[in-house]
């Protein structure tokens, strides 16, 4: 949600984020309105493109401008969300850490179907190229080209599934089924 | 193993305080729990060093590997070198998809191609940073490994924290590499040193307190009216003034702790005002002059300055813009009122 508090000089909003349930950080955003309407200070993530946002909107709609910020957080802590809780879950599957970056919005690893094999067949490659999307827009699941037929399907299986289900509810429906693709 | 590698492991141990030194290797991971077992870490740092060279023969350990324990070091112990901070600019407005391992491959192969010599090494942390050790050579020289210099960077942001060796001349060389490496166009180093690291995060990074109003309830504030004995008779007499002093001291630092700096700089460049009748400068030119402050934090000590009486409040922006502005080297010039020279927008 957002809320403002007017100030001396200006507005003071701050937009609270969440995912699925849970509430996640809450960034604050202190506004001048004269001579006209200008970023004071703020407490959002340096990787967020808030420049980009007002110069489109912030002279223009104040309302779209807060909306779309908003858009931009929550996609980005819900995408931060999954990939922690994949990191925190499912260490066992996962080669190594999960490749990310500040914004995450390239996931790169390889996993594994059990935690109980040591091998990690599958190479996934996940591209969140909507930066108010917490759902990834490119998906690619690979595995060896010398694998079994059944590694290749459960890639493709997988390679849908990436794509429409947050990632660790993706990693809890096929690692309770626990089957163990070795 | 290379006598030089046994050489800079050893000196590198040498350099971890005793207590440290069992968690810092097996932080390292080079050595194995089993090894580390035969390892006596209460006799004098000598010896310990001397045994894990040992170890480290046995295991045949190469540059790149000691390099890691270096870097791991260096990401404990930061505050012991100086860092500058380096702003990249782009002309494109895409949304970045920043690809850790294209990232590393530009930047080996970007000063690679320059200089052959050197030793490149990357390690990530938790936070989304990024560091690098880099060891330089010469065209004709191997790298030397204790002329590194340190870059952390955190993947989609403009700011490179450097801390650069001796060897000045490799700046350009470095920062090109990580300009392209990033994809970004130009780099520029910001007026803003420090030897903590964090604080200069924390800075440009803008996570130091700031006070923001809102209507989220803030944890009560337990200041000086903590329920005392009241004796009618004993009465504050500056207290309208003293509640001035602490309002404004948090308007202008906040209610956190502050980034740790050691030091700011202005350089002045403004004319000398005197009475013209004592004609003190025949010239009429500006009157060059340098003012450093410094202190083991200089925020903190110039947050307390009005609350302890030794300045009046508020303080000049000139001391409280610093975090803001995120610079501690200004140059004040002669303009239509003082003002600091050329800004940095964050």
């Amino acid at each position: 949600g957002i809320s403002g508090k007017l100030t001396k000089r200006g507005v003071c909003f701050c937009i609270s984020t969440a995912y699925e349930g849970t509430y996640l950080d809450s960034y604050h955003l202190d506004l001048l309105t004269k001579p006209e309407v200008q970023i004071y200070r703020h407490s959002l993530p340096i990787f967020i493109p808030l420049q980009q946002i007002a110069k489109k909107y912030l002279q223009t709609d104040i309302r779209r401008f807060l909306a779309v910020l908003s858009d931009h957080l929550n996609a980005y802590v819900g995408r931060r969300y999954q990939a922690d809780q994949l990191q925190e879950h499912f260490s066992d599957q996962i080669e190594g850490t999960l490749q990310r970056n500040s914004l995450c919005n390239l996931l790169v690893f390889n996993y594994n179907v059990s935690s109980k094999s040591k091998t990690f067949p599958f190479h996934a490659r996940l591209l969140y190229g909507d930066p108010c999307c917490s759902l990834p827009t490119e998906v690619i699941v690979t595995c060896a080209p010398d694998a079994p037929q059944a590694l290749a399907q459960t890639a493709e299986a997988h390679t849908d599934l990436f794509g429409r289900m947050a990632l660790h509810k993706a990693f809890s429906s096929f690692s309770s089924s626990g089957e163990s693709a070795d | 193993m290379d006598e030089t590698v046994a050489e800079y492991i050893r000196r590198t141990v040498l350099k971890i305080p005793r207590d440290e030194i069992k968690a810092m290797l097996q932080k390292w991971g080079f050595l194995s729990e089993a090894q580390l077992e035969t390892v006596n870490f209460h006799q004098i740092k000598d010896n310990i060093s001397q045994d894990v060279v040992q170890l480290c023969e046995e295991n045949a350990a190469d540059i790149k590997q000691a390099a890691v324990l270096d870097i791991i070091y260096n990401h404990i112990y930061p505050n012991k070198r100086v860092w500058s901070v380096y702003q990249m600019s782009k002309r494109g407005e895409e949304t970045e998809v920043f690809d850790l391992s294209d990232f590393k491959k530009k930047f080996k192969r970007r000063l690679r191609s320059a200089l052959k010599n050197v030793t490149i090494n990357f390690r990530e942390y938790e936070d989304n940073a990024i560091w690098i050790r880099i060891a330089w050579g010469t065209p004709y020289t191997k790298p030397n490994q204790y002329k590194t210099s340190y870059v952390v960077y955190h993947s989609q942001t403009p700011y490179v924290f450097i801390s650069a060796s001796v060897f000045k001349s490799n700046l350009p060389l470095l920062c090109q590499a990580l300009v392209v490496a990033s994809n970004y166009h130009d780099i520029c180093e910001m007026e803003l040193r420090s030897h903590s690291l964090n604080s200069l995060k924390d800075i440009v990074f803008k996570k130091y307190s700031q006070n923001f109003q809102s209507y989220y309830p803030r944890p009560l504030q337990e200041r000086n009216v903590a329920p005392e004995t009241t004796d009618l008779r004993i009465v504050q007499e500056n207290s309208s003034e003293k509640e001035r002093i602490q309002r404004l001291t948090r308007e202008a630092f906040g209610d956190g702790p502050q980034p740790k700096l050691e030091f700011a700089q202005y350089k002045l460049e403004t004319m000398f005002k005197s009475d013209p009748r004592m004609d003190v400068l025949d010239k009429k030119e500006p009157f060059r002059c340098l003012v450093k402050f410094s202190s083991p934090h200089l925020l903190e000590s110039l947050k307390s300055l009005a609350p302890t009486g030794m300045a009046d409040a508020p303080l000049s922006p000139l001391l409280t813009c610093i975090p803001q502005k995120a610079r501690n080297y200004f140059k004040i010039r002669e303009k239509k009122g003082l003002l600091p020279g050329s800004f940095v927008s964050p």
